[in-house]
This record gives C-alpha cells, sequence and structure tokens, in this order.
C-alpha cells in the first residue's frame, strides 16, 4: 500500500518510471475486469487503452486518485463499459462465450468444478441485472471491498449490499435448477 | 462434485471466489502495442512541459498555470512600479482638476476662444508683406523733388526717395515706380489694400501728397543732424 502511495505521488510528477511501472502492474488486472464485463478481448484491450490515456489525461490536469489508484483504475474502466454499452445494446456472441469457456482452464480445477463455474459465469452474465452483474464481478471476482465497490459503481454501501444479497439469490436459483 | 453442490450462500461466494482465480492472461501482442502506445503518450506529455509541478500542499501548485515563487528584489520592484503608477496617476488628477476647461476642448475637441486667432486672417496675411519691403531698410537719406520723384509707397515710413544729385555717398535707387503690393488676382486697385500708395486726396483725408513729402523732408534733415 505504501509503495502504491509512493508510485502515485512519483506518477503526479510525471515520472515515467512510476508510470510505466502502474501500466504494468493494473494493465493484466483491467483486462481481466474488462473482458469479464464486456466478453471480448478486443473490446476489453481498448478499454485498457482508454483506461490508461485517460489516466494520463487527468495527471496532466492536476487531477486524478488521491489515494486509492486501483479502484480509480476500475472505475474509469466501469464507465467506460457503461457508456459503450449504452450505446452498443449487444449480447455476447456465442463464439465470445465459448472462447471465455475453452480458455478458462486452469491446471487446478477439475472437468466438473470447471462445467460448474462456467454454468455461475453464464448465470453472471445472462441472468443478473448489470447492477447486480458488475457488484458481484467486483466484489467476488476482482476482490474489491464494499466500499470501493460502492465508488465504482456510484452507489452507497447498503445499495451495494442490497445488489449483492440478490445477485447470490439469483445465482442460487439457477444453480439449484441445474 | 456437480452432483453433490448444494447452492447455499456461502458455498456460491466460494464458488465464486474460485472463478476469481480463473484469469485470462493478457494476449502478448495486444499488451505489447497498447503498452507501446502508452509510453508514447507518456513521452509526448512529459516532453510537452505541460504537465503539472510538485505543489506546496496549499493547492497553489496543482495547476498547470501556478506562478513561480516571488523573491524579495522582485517584490521591492513591484511595490515601487505600483508607487510610480499611483503618483502619476495623482499628477494628472490634479492637472485635469486644475486645466478642466483645457481637458474639456481636448475632449471635445473644439477650439476655445483663447485659442482662436484675434487678427483677421486677411491682415495678418498681409501685414508681414509691408514689413519686408526693400525699399524701406535700404532707404538713403537724400531730398525729394516732388514733380520728379514717385510717390512714396507708405505714409507711415517718412523714407524719402533719394534725388538723383545726391549720388555720390549715396547707394544708386532704382528710379522707377516703387513696388506695391500687387492684387492676388492682378488687378491692381490702388487704395483698395495696405502697401499702396493713395493717389488721390480722397484717399487719405486731412493730408496731401505735398503735406506727406514735406514731412519725410523734415524727418530726414533731423536725422541727418542727430548723426553728425
Amino acid at each position: 500500500m505504501a509503495d502504491l502511495s509512493a508510485l502515485l505521488k512519483a506518477a503526479k510528477r510525471f515520472d515515467q518510471d512510476a508510470l510505466e511501472k502502474i501500466f504494468d502492474l493494473f494493465a493484466p488486472v483491467i483486462y481481466n475486469y474488462a473482458l469479464r464485463l464486456c466478453q471480448d478481448p478486443v473490446q476489453a484491450d481498448q478499454i485498457v487503452g482508454d483506461v490508461f490515456s485517460k489516466l494520463l489525461d487527468q495527471l496532466n490536469a492536476g487531477k486524478g486518485p488521491r489515494t486509492n489508484l486501483r479502484s480509480y483504475l476500475y472505475q474509469i474502466a466501469y464507465n467506460l463499459f457503461i457508456d459503450q454499452s449504452r450505446y452498443s445494446q449487444r449480447v455476447a456472441p456465442i463464439e465470445i462465450v465459448e472462447f471465455i469457456a475453452t480458455n478458462t482452464g486452469s491446471v487446478q480445477t477439475e472437468i466438473e468444478n470447471r462445467a460448474l463455474l462456467d454454468t455461475v459465469m453464464l448465470a453472471i452474465n445472462n441472468k443478473l441485472t448489470e447492477d447486480q452483474r458488475h457488484v458481484i464481478i467486483l466484489r467476488f471476482l476482482e476482490g474489491l471491498n464494499l466500499k470501493e465497490t460502492a465508488k465504482i459503481v456510484g452507489k452507497n454501501t447498503n445499495s451495494v449490499k442490497v445488489l449483492q444479497s440478490r445477485g447470490i439469490a439469483k445465482l442460487r436459483q439457477v444453480l439449484s435448477e441445474i | 462434485m456437480s452432483k453433490k453442490f448444494v447452492p447455499t450462500e456461502s458455498n456460491i461466494q466460494k464458488l465464486l471466489k474460485n472463478l476469481s482465480a480463473d484469469k485470462k492472461s493478457y494476449p502478448k501482442d495486444m499488451l505489447d502495442t497498447r503498452r507501446a502506445a502508452y509510453l508514447a503518450q507518456v513521452t509526448s506529455v512529459a516532453g510537452s512541459g505541460l504537465h503539472p509541478k510538485k505543489g506546496n500542499g496549499r493547492g497553489q501548485g496543482s495547476s498547470p498555470h501556478s506562478a513561480a515563487p516571488m523573491t524579495p528584489l522582485m517584490k521591492v520592484v513591484l511595490v515601487a512600479l505600483v508607487a510610480a503608477n499611483v503618483a502619476l496617476a495623482s499628477y494628472m488628477a490634479i492637472y485635469a482638476y486644475e486645466n478642466w476647461d483645457r481637458v474639456q476642448v481636448l475632449l471635445s475637441g473644439k477650439p476655445t476662444l483663447s485659442e482662436a486667432s484675434p487678427v483677421p486672417p486677411e491682415i495678418f496675411n498681409q501685414a508681414p508683406e509691408l514689413e519686408a519691403t526693400p525699399e524701406i531698410a535700404a532707404t538713403p537719406e537724400g531730398t525729394i523733388t516732388p514733380g520728379s520723384t514717385p510717390a512714396p509707397t507708405s505714409l507711415s515710413e517718412g523714407d524719402p526717395q533719394p534725388s538723383g544729385n545726391d549720388t555720390s555717398d549715396s547707394p544708386q535707387v532704382d528710379s522707377s515706380e516703387p513696388d506695391s503690393t500687387p492684387e492676388p488676382n492682378g488687378k491692381d486697385q490702388p487704395g483698395k489694400h495696405l502697401g499702396q500708395t493713395p493717389h488721390g486726396p480722397g484717399d487719405q483725408p486731412g493730408q496731401s501728397d505735398q503735406d506727406n513729402v514735406q514731412d519725410d523732408q523734415g524727418k530726414d534733415k533731423d536725422k541727418d543732424k542727430k548723426e553728425k
């Protein structure tokens, strides 16, 4: 945490090494988050580029994050995805869902677990509302706390708690039907 | 495991956490391209010098338009400049108060009565010609024969024309008609403008040509006596 604060201070002075470290540290994380949101690798890559470009603009204008750089980058990615999804009301193509299903392989997971995880992922993307999906992804898949999640989605913590409980209830209902 | 899975809330949360460990790797070609573009943007912004400097904790240095701190010498110079400006403004205000009529004229652009010329333009233009007449300055002493000499140029001058007998110690004088100021349009009307000899008794009431000649001769004699 102290390293991140020092990194952020150096980035505000436009130290190139600090800015490079920030990209190396957070670009894969933001890519994963964007891919979970949009389920499109190309679009996720574009979101990553937009996120860091906006970070540079904010730092150049004397703005930018004060303390939590990670949460700030997630928030930019979330807002970018929301803006893009408003323009293109689309459903994830089948090929992309298959891409996710075939590329989620891990050595440690078993085949049955793999199928269950795929089912949960499909349920998150198709059965939950937008707010529930964002909260579930941020809270459980990205590992952010309640406060960070509330800040990213622009709601208070109580609303995030409600969205989280309703999302889990919905997933429970879906998985019980299997 | 899926058959044994009971969808309780805690189990679903554990399942989601297992799902969080399942991360997709950023494709290397995409990552390299994106990183190169980002570093190029960093270099361009840092090289342009537009990035903000570190502030002093009071919010003054966070803006890219923040000014450099002033040195004591700069403060002294600034105070002196301000004082000079105040003094100049005060002087101008006092001057304008004391000469308000002139200021009004300057503002309105119209001349006042004091600035207008008291002499009519035609008289003012002809007066220098009287003074510049060469016969007046170079008039030698001598006697004037009323019948043979031309009429004097002006009654006020009183310088007689030299006679033909007294040419030894006096410069040569042209015996022709003395020049008078011609009329600008070429029509010479005697007595109608300054610098021209009147020709009739009616032009100079109360004084004839003979009287004028005698007065001039008397004055010349007095002048000769004084010189001797």
